[in-house]
């Protein structure tokens, strides 16, 4: 339904395009928005606009990164000969929330999935191998979701960089399956993060 | 278990209509075309996520109406549980299953509460049909009954598509189909156990039964015939690797449980041969009978039955055997145009629905 104000209605449609905000919850903040001063509105703007603008993706993991390399990648305490390999950026935040992980990381940004056209060409499975190759990774952990194609790409991994003399490892099956790594808690991912076992 | 109350909302010819049934034999009588196998059909749906007509949800929908609605109250033991069906076919298409009023979000969560068994006219296909019809009832039956199969079978599937949509490209690269191969073997193994099992323990009581409804003593038989054997998992990825290249000849997946079906021999013979229609009608009815027994048997508690036109068409000694075998045991919603020609013992402590005008 459509309220007396076109502009109102405009925003409510913009903020209703976010994940987990449905028209109820737009309608809310549209109108905590209207209500708010003009100074706090300018600064939630200016750091929409600072994040567009400085945020980047890191030159190695994939990661999201303020610099050309991540803050991961150039921390001297994390061990550089165990990688863990997810799908996405959103997940490496989860894993380190956990705190019990103390090697580096690369996101594939997606898994395996010829039904939706996506081969390991299509995501950054090149650049992971490349990576087994020139730096000094030992094991692989594949933290990929527990699905057909989650499988599928610890399957596919293993098949290439076993040749290569890395250990694949994929996190031990106390995700519950169907399970989102986002919507796991973390208690449960870092007792499969210590439970990791050898893929055969 | 027992169906106590049904409601209907824009489902086929009904507009809203509630209807009570008894705890033992219903008989619901009426006209042709008069809206009798359509009770039947929304409690299937209910029960089972599909029509035993197969015909799709859209199709249920009343006519001019964008959405059906289904409530049954099931009574067990001591309890009364409320199980809600409603599909939508307006903007988004939305199927929603709810028990106790609470939403059911998987599939897997829902079937298999509420247990039915139906008995009707289409069920020959499940002795003379296509595989694919064959694997399809075995495979819900399974289903009901084991939820780690259910699970399987959806994950078959889908690597099934993800294998078939490389073949079907033309570009298929060995370590890319090696990954899908070993996927799709390691559930075949899994799944064609199963089916053996399940395919075995159903044996006797299909033989029994069919002699306990046709009064002969003729032998009856049913026999799994997969498309890929095999031990171990190991086993079945050998034949895998080595079909390939006819798979990508075909572009498709030529071998595996999705190629599988069983035959049911009669006096050692295909049924498909020699059996009369009388027969493969009782032969149906055995089977389904078997997988009565087996369902409650694992689920521990006693299906409703449902059974759709085929009872007027029996002789009067199969249809006193068949009723026989339910008596005092099962709820049994029967349609039959008329109740007439059964005799008054059958209809002893019967409620009868009549929906003529
Ligand atoms: N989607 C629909 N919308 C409205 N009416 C429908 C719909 N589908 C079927 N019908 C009507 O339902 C009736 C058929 O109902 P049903 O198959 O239950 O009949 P029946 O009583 O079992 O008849 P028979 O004795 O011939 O088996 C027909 O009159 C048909 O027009
Ligand atoms: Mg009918
Ligand atoms: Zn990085």
């Amino acid at each position: 339904m459509a309220s007396p104000s076109e502009y109102l209605d405009a925003l409510i449609r913009e903020l209703n395009k976010l994940p987990g905000i449905g028209s109820k919850s737009a309608a809310r903040a549209a109108f905590h928005l209207l209500e708010m001063s003009d100074a706090n509105v300018k600064q939630l703007l200016n750091t929409i606009i600072a994040l567009k603008e400085n945020v980047l993706e890191c030159s190695l993991c994939g990661g999201i990164s303020d610099t050309p390399v991540c803050s991961i990648c150039t921390d001297p305490s994390r061990q550089q000969q165990t990688l863990c390999v997810i799908e996405d950026k959103k997940a490496l935040i989860t894993i380190e929330k956990t705190g019990t992980y103390k090697g580096i990381y690369h996101v594939l940004g997606g898994v395996i999935s010829p039904l939706d056209g996506i081969g390991p060409d299509d995501i950054r499975f090149p650049q992971l191998v490349e990576r087994c190759k020139s730096e000094s990774i030992k094991e692989v952990i594949m933290a990929t979701n527990p699905t057909i194609e989650g499988d599928a790409t610890v399957l596919y991994s293993l098949k290439v960089l076993k040749p290569l003399g890395i250990r694949v490892m994929r996190l031990a099956r106390g995700l519950p399956v169907g399970a989102d790594i986002d919507f796991t808690d973390v208690a449960t991912i870092s007792k499969s993060l210590l439970e990791r076992s050898e893929v055969l | 278990m027992h169906l106590k109350k049904l409601t209907v909302k824009n489902f086929r010819n009904y507009y809203n209509n509630t209807f009570e049934f008894c705890n033992s034999y219903n008989f619901i009588t009426g006209a042709n075309g008069t809206g009798k196998s359509n009770i039947l059909e929304a409690v299937s749906v209910l029960s089972n996520i599909k029509s035993f007509r197969n015909a799709s949800d859209r199709a249920m929908i009343k006519q001019y109406e964008s959405y059906y609605y289904i409530n049954g109250v099931v009574a067990e033991d001591t309890f009364e549980n409320v199980f809600e069906a409603a599909f939508q076919n307006k903007d988004k298409i939305k199927k929603k299953y709810k028990i106790n009023n609470s939403k059911v979000d998987r599939l897997i969560d829902y079937y298999g509460k509420f247990i039915t068994v139906n008995l009707s006219p289409t069920d020959t296909d499940l002795i003379i049909g296509e595989p694919e019809k064959k694997r399809r009832y075995i495979d819900s039956v399974i289903s009901k009954i084991d939820k780690e199969y259910f699970k399987k079978i959806c994950e078959y599937k889908r690597i099934l598509n993800n294998r078939n949509t490389i073949l079907k490209s033309g570009i298929v690269h060995l370590k890319n189909i090696q990954v899908w191969n070993e996927l799709l073997a390691e559930k075949s193994s899994y799944i064609i156990k199963k089916r053996e099992k399940f395919l075995n323990d159903i044996l006797d009581l299909f033989a029994n039964n069919y002699q306990k409804i046709s009064n002969e003593n003729d032998s009856v038989s049913i026999k799994y015939r997969p498309s890929v054997t095999g031990e171990t998992t190991a086993d079945i990825l050998n034949q895998i690797e080595n079909n390939q290249q006819r798979d990508k000849r075909y572009k498709t997946t030529t071998l595996g449980p999705h190629r599988d079906s069983y035959s049911i021999k009669y006096r050692g013979v295909d049924c498909s041969l020699y059996a009369s229609n009388g027969q493969l009608r009782s032969l149906s009815i055995a089977l389904k009978l078997a997988e009565k027994n087996i369902v409650e048997e694992n689920l521990n508690k006693k299906a409703v039955i449902l059974i759709d036109d085929i009872f007027s068409e029996l002789d009067r000694l199969r249809r006193h055997n068949l009723i026989r075998l339910m008596k005092n045991q099962n709820q049994v919603l029967f349609t039959v145009p008329t109740v007439e020609d059964l005799s008054i013992s059958d209809l002893a402590d019967s409620t009868i629905l009549n929906l003529d005008k």
